[in-house]
């Protein structure tokens, strides 16, 4: 096992002039944020509008999420590497991870806007019916005993939930009315602090997800040698 | 190896690629084998009726004021179904694990056919609850019913579209240590579409109005449907076997 | 005609190794598995059978030199363990119906009375499998295995719960198979053990 010293030269997940960059690179988006860009026009309290440049990228990088995690169940269901499944449930939690973090986001965003936490507007709805299927997604990972069991199930389930995302994110949706924005009320300085934003969280996953993967191979190795 | 000169009798019925006809006929036997195993035990067949029959009076009785609106009693009578057929949905997955027939079905029967018969068996069972849930429901709440034509046709689709997707979680959580709550909790996310839009169209059916149709609900009922049993077809197999 | 080949076999369960490495080649008429309590006896045979996958490794099932697909094992293999049952609410005869329909490969009705008999339940047919004995049970479990001629039979202890008459029973239909394919035999017992021409002893744990 890795011990502290050694882990920063020796965490090959990620070269390190990436890991400092990146630090770099999300600090600037930080500052930018709030030195550079303008109050956002059209919202109740435009200075709080800045919440959307952290809250957008966490529900870009969670649909991601779920997309690879989606495409590591049907990788394992074809070729039955066990690893496979561990990346997708890996990808997966890391997709809850930011879930998370966009529903919150999103409801101190709506506090400051709309003066309510939670209004039923239909992409809290969505973001709300995200965090059940995973939930139940790892709770239904728990338990089942077995392996091979536990991964062929899960992978299932993963693929079955994706299919049933379009309905719970644009057809039950369309049922209620909005209140989000279309995305034109932003000025230009904010859509590139968004984007920037994102490509900082999308690189901040693929390290999450690469050290969480590393960690997976450990404990695997680990217990090949104790019951082999 | 040493191929044997004599015709071997066995090799007519060696594997072939199995026909569509083949696959539904197994899965009616499935289906009959189901329904006679489920009335030899009469007990648990009434139990779940009578859970459904306690439901819909307890609702009822206690938001009789709200039978004239449309959507509260939708709503209302939906959840009563929901909550009934997640009491029984499970069960016939859940006593092939616990009785040890799982295997025998599995050496027997190919997935396709099992999910075919089990859905069967499932969503005739939804229509159980609903042929005693709905009229008792409707006649307790005192709530009208403007198109019974496409009342009918959702709850049968709606129905299909619980079982459908019951039917999956139940093969999953079979498996599980905890089965009842774990059901549950998988069946929400599966089945939440099909409650949402159920409950929407009943409510448009129940209130009538003008030139508000449920045959836009109806059509989605039966693409998620149709969704959730190709998927499952495609996946059972990793969910039924070993 | 039919072989067996392991190769590589290596299970484990719940994170404790059942068995590793386990590699085997046969094509005879009997072959018996023996080893200690735990050993996987018959996590082997749901292995053989299809009923489980393993861990790493594989097995092949080859009739007349082509293997059989996995999704194609249930018309070839036949198996009776103590944890295959039959449905308790339903006759023997009803689960026998209902297992021939299944399989669809055009069991006649005549069949059924056959394999009845051949196992010494003809009379107590039509009686629901949960009231039978223990010993009856597990003869419609046999019947249940033999229903559709398999070339390869896998019988997980097979003598537990069998009189001396169902002993005699056992012995032909070993015999009727051991014409008609092969048999596998996983037993603790010396005797059942020694009518395999080869053995496969998986050992003790540790």
């Amino acid at each position: 096992m890795l011990d502290n010293n050694q882990s920063l030269r020796t965490d090959t997940t990620m070269p390190l002039a990436l890991r400092v960059g990146l630090g770099v690179w999300m600090s600037a988006v930080i500052i930018g944020t709030f030195l550079f860009v303008p109050p956002a026009q059209g919202f109740a309290s435009p200075d709080a509008a800045r919440m959307v440049i952290f809250h957008i990228p966490c529900a870009i990088v969670a649909v991601i999420a779920y997309i690879i995690s989606a495409i590591y169940a049907i990788a394992f269901l074809s070729k039955g590497k066990i690893m496979s499944d561990e990346k997708s449930a890996i990808a997966a939690g890391l997709g809850f991870l930011f879930t998370a973090l966009a529903t919150v986001t999103g409801m101190i965003f709506a506090q400051a806007q709309w003066g309510k936490t939670w209004n039923w507007d239909p992409k809290q709805t969505s973001i709300l019916m995200l965090i059940m299927v995973y939930a139940a997604y790892f709770t239904l990972r728990s338990c089942i005993p077995g392996q091979i069991a536990r991964a062929k199930i899960s992978a299932a389930y993963n693929i079955l939930a994706g299919l049933i995302m379009p309905f719970l994110v644009i057809i039950l949706p369309r049922m209620l009315p909005s209140l989000h924005p279309k995305s034109a009320h932003l000025s230009p300085e904010y859509q590139i602090a968004l984007a920037c934003a994102a490509i900082g969280y999308i690189v901040l996953f693929i390290w999450m997800f690469r050290l969480q993967v590393r960690i997976a191979e450990y404990i695997m190795a680990a217990r090949r040698v104790r019951i082999g | 190896m040493s191929v044997n000169s004599k015709p071997n009798p066995a090799i007519s019925s060696m594997p072939k690629a199995p026909q569509l006809m083949d696959i539904l006929r197994c899965a009616l036997a499935v289906l009959i084998k189901d329904i006679k195993c489920e009335f030899r035990v009469k007990s648990a067949l009434s139990a779940i009726l009578l859970f459904a029959i306690t439901s819909a009076i307890a609702v009822s009785f206690t938001l009789q004021a709200y039978g004239g609106n449309s959507a509260v009693s939708s709503t209302l009578l939906w959840l009563v179904i929901y909550f009934s057929a997640m009491s029984g949905l499970s069960r016939s997955f859940v006593r092939e694990e616990e009785t040890n027939t799982a295997p025998t079905l599995r050496l027997a029967a190919r997935p396709a056919s099992v999910y075919l018969g089990k859905l069967a068996f499932n969503w005739a069972l939804v229509i159980a609850l609903q042929c005693v849930t709905a009229p008792l429901f409707i006649m307790f709440m005192g709530s009208s019913v403007g198109n019974w034509g496409q009342f009918i046709c959702i709850l049968l689709i709606g129905g299909l579209g619980l079982s459908a997707g019951a039917t999956a979680a139940a093969a999953m959580v079979a498996k599980a240590a905890t089965k009842g709550a774990v059901f549950a909790v998988i069946c929400f996310p599966l089945l939440i579409p099909a409650l949402v839009i159920s409950i929407h169209g009943t409510n448009i059916a129940m209130a009538a109005r003008g030139a508000i149709s449920a045959a836009s609900d109806i059509r989605t009922l039966i693409a998620f449907s149709g969704v959730i049993i190709t998927a499952s077809l495609m996946l059972f197999k990793f969910i039924w076997e070993d | 005609m039919i072989s067996l080949s392991l190769s590589n076999l290596t299970h484990e369960y719940n994170e404790r190794l059942v068995f590793q490495s386990v590699s085997f080649q046969f094509d005879g008429k009997c072959m018996s598995i023996t080893g200690c309590n735990g050993s996987g006896k018959s996590t082997l045979t749901r292995i053989i059978a299809g009923l489980v996958t393993p861990i790493d490794g594989c097995v092949t099932v080859s009739v007349d030199g082509s293997s059989i697909a996995r999704e194609n094992l249930r018309d070839v293999v036949g198996l009776a363990a103590p944890d295959v049952r039959l449905y308790g609410e339903l006759t023997a005869r009803e689960n026998l119906e209902f297992l021939s329909t299944a399989r669809s490969a055009g069991i006649g009705k005549h069949r059924i009375g056959e394999v009845l008999e051949q196992v010494g339940l003809a009379n107590r047919g039509n009686d629901p499998v949960r009231e039978l004995s223990s010993g009856l049970r597990q003869r419609a479990c046999f019947a249940a295995a033999l229903l559709h001629e398999p070339l390869l039979l896998l019988l997980d202890e097979p003598s537990t719960n069998l009189d001396e008459d169902g002993i005699s029973m056992l012995n032909e239909v070993i015999q009727a198979q051991m014409r008609r394919g092969m048999v596998i035999i996983a037993t603790n017992d010396v005797q059942e053990a020694a009518l395999g021409q080869k053995t496969l002893d998986l050992g003790g744990r540790q």
